[in-house]
């Protein structure tokens, strides 16, 4: 992943330009309610590489569903609206592109899969007549090949009697079976990018990692790029090549996997990390982080984590911390990685008074 | 003592989705749970009672029904007249006959009319909402102020009286009727997963609205259908009734039953059988509409 373009790591000057899939540049992404307007996505910006799978981690509602359906524009307008930035796929703009052109690009180029299984079937219609429906519009192919194909993609997502499945109902399927059906739907058209926001979390534990299985397989067999969103930090220690990790609105840190397992800079990271129950130790209590996301219409001022920050300071209270990257493009959004610069001596000292263990 | 029948449930329960067979479709197996309701059935048994003597009407008929005979005007039921005659001696059982084809086409032809526009109209409100929506709904307000029956009688009133203008009436009177419950299907609809899955998958408006949304609010749109055509058969009668529908010697029911009230007194068959006829061919299709509904509600279907 390219972090800043500016100032990108060596590594990744070596790789050059053309592996970058995907940029968005300082989204915006924002809703009129009538109690004033929430920023949902607050500039946001991360890249994905060609068949590299990124993940974006982060409580609910920190804007990680919003930022990836800005992506295919699929935000509702109004109440939602796009307001800056850019969507660079394979350097064209897709805030820029008409409706006919981005409705080309949905499901042919960059395609989707969502949460619920259960409802992302149409029930009226068969398994078959779905996939291909899709292959239909975006490859202009008769029925009788769209048939073809789609039986070719349920094999290649593992359902057993494709043959016959093709003409079921999705009403008969589980919800493993289901969003297999979803990713064969997805794929069908081999996109570049498969944005999945939350695959798994509406399926149990084995049926999950079938899916995550298949999904990293999908990205080896055919190369597609998979920008995952989850909350869930196992899935992403088991998927993703580099994280992004967003807290209300806002990229707070962004890095290499091991990276970021190895060495969580934010104090959001190091918490979340924190938060998630090993096997091997034996607790009384989950360890959980104190408070709330905040609320998007009433953003305290500054960083807006630092009402929940053990390591919280003065000058977390006033201002954003602006982004530093190390010579590993690890990025993180924290006034602790600011301490030679930006603030004086006794705020540094208060800083450590405060700072205590999350246990 | 033999524990009562009912209190254990003959055969294990079975959700709803294990309990069809392989292969089975939606319409088959809603097809199946309208054969077990039997008010269902006794309502498709009317209908199709009265469809057969509709359509078999000039076979089944013992008189033309417009010829006059004064000199066997009010008689009683007969052997030669089953039903007796009216003022003007005509037969009126063969009167009924052809009254059937007139009100099941008056039912039929109304309720098309309202489907042809008032689906795409509630279907585009829904869809697109905002201004569009404010626009159409408010027409329909204006439509929906009058009541239905009210509304037919100032289009019969502006397209002059007539069979073919009661039919344009009542089926313009069912348009907002219409327009209000696809686009409520609409706004439901257009919120589930599969929607925003489609649209992800570069589906257009045009094909999302059609063959997306729409054929998922079937169902409610069936069951009114079926309330709708008895409404139209009502409304023509009171049309008729009213001297607005179909013109004499046309044999409406409603026609029929106006012009026999002036003879109540002396021949009660004149009243009592259009009345009925009206009754049942209603009662018949709310019967099935109930039928419908239930069976149509994956909730509601009994095993």
């Amino acid at each position: 992943m390219r972090l800043i373009p500016a100032q990108g790591s060596t590594d990744m000057a070596q790789r050059g330009k053309t592996d970058l899939l995907l940029e968005v540049k300082n989204l915006h992404t924002q809703f009129k309610t009538e109690r004033g307007i929430v920023h949902a996505v607050n500039g946001v910006s991360f890249s994905v590489e060609k068949g590299t799978i990124l993940g974006i981690v982060g409580e609910s509602g920190c804007g990680k569903s919003v930022a990836s359906l800005s992506i295919l524009r699929l935000i509702a307008e109004p109440p939602g609206k796009i307001t800056e930035g850019s969507i660079l796929f394979e350097g064209r703009d897709l805030l820029r592109l008409s409706e006919q052109e981005i409705i080309g690009v949905r499901g042919n180029e960059i395609a989707m899969i969502f949460q619920e299984p259960m409802t992302s079937l149409n029930p009226v219609y068969t398994i078959g007549a779905q996939i291909g429906e899709a292959v239909r519009i975006h490859q202009q192919v008769g029925r009788e090949a769209a048939r073809k194909k789609s039986i070719e993609m349920l094999k290649l997502v593992g359902i057993p009697r494709a043959e016959e499945v093709v003409d079921e109902y999705p009403h008969r399927f589980s919800g493993g079976m289901r969003q297999r059906v979803m990713i064969a739907m997805a794929v069908s058209c081999s996109p570049k990018l498969l944005i999945a926001d939350e695959p798994t979390t509406a399926l149990d534990v084995t049926i999950q990692a079938q899916i995550l299985e298949l999904m990293k397989d999908l990205r080896d067999r055919i190369g597609t790029a998979v920008m995952f969103i989850t909350h869930d930090l196992g899935v992403i220690a088991e998927m993703a090549d580099h994280v992004v990790v967003m807290y209300a609105g806002r990229v707070v840190e962004k890095a290499d996997i091991h990276a970021l397992f190895a060495e969580p800079k934010h104090p959001y990271t190091e918490a979340l990390l924190h938060a998630k129950p090993r096997i091997e130790e034996d607790l009384e209590t989950l360890v959980y982080i104190p408070g709330n996301v905040p609320n998007p219409l009433d953003m305290p001022p500054g960083c807006p984590f630092h009402p929940r920050c053990s390591r919280a300071m003065e000058v977390c209270t006033r201002t954003m911390p602006s982004e530093t990257i190390s010579e590993t493009g690890h990025l993180v959004a924290c006034w602790l990685y600011h301490r030679e610069t930006e603030f004086s001596e006794q705020e540094l000292n208060t800083a450590k008074d405060t700072e205590q263990p999350y246990e | 003592m033999k524990p009562s029948k009912t209190l254990l449930p003959e055969k294990p329960f079975i959700p709803a989705s294990d309990a069809r067979e392989k292969g089975e479709s939606e319409y088959r197996l809603v097809w199946k749970h309208l054969r077990r309701n039997r008010t269902a059935v006794l309502g498709m048994g009317i209908i199709a009672v009265f469809i057969i003597l509709a359509v078999l009407a000039p076979l089944i008929a013992t008189h033309d029904p417009i010829r006059t005979d004064l000199s066997r005007a009010l008689e009683s039921p007969s052997r030669e007249h089953f039903f007796g005659t009216d003022e003007l001696g005509r037969d009126l059982f063969s009167r009924m006959l052809y009254g059937a084809r007139i009100s099941l086409n008056i039912g039929l032809i109304s309720v098309g009319i309202g489907l042809l526009f008032g689906i795409p109209l509630g279907a585009v409100s829904g869809y697109y909402g905002q201004k569009l929506d404010l626009f159409i709904q408010r027409i329909i307000d204006i439509m929906i102020a009058f009541p239905g029956i009210l509304l037919a009688i100032v289009v019969v009133t502006i397209l002059g009286v007539g069979v073919q203008n009661v039919m344009i009436a009542t089926g313009i009177a069912s348009i907002p009727v219409y327009a209000r419950l696809v686009r409520g299907s609409v706004l439901s609809i257009k919120k589930q997963g599969y929607i925003t899955a489609a649209r992800a998958g570069g589906m257009r408006d045009g094909r999302m609205m059609f063959l997306h949304i729409l054929p998922n609010c079937l169902g409610p749109i069936i069951v009114q259908s079926t309330f709708q055509i008895a409404t139209a058969i009502l409304w023509a009668a009171g049309l008729g009734f009213l001297g607005l529908g179909a013109q004499p010697p046309a044999p409406e029911w409603g026609a029929i039953l106006s012009r026999g009230r002036t003879y109540m007194r002396v021949a009660a068959h004149l009243t009592t059988i259009p009345g009925l006829a009206i009754f049942f061919m209603v009662l018949g299709f709310n019967l099935l509409g109930d039928g419908l509904r239930d069976a149509l509600d994956p909730r509601s279907r009994k095993y």
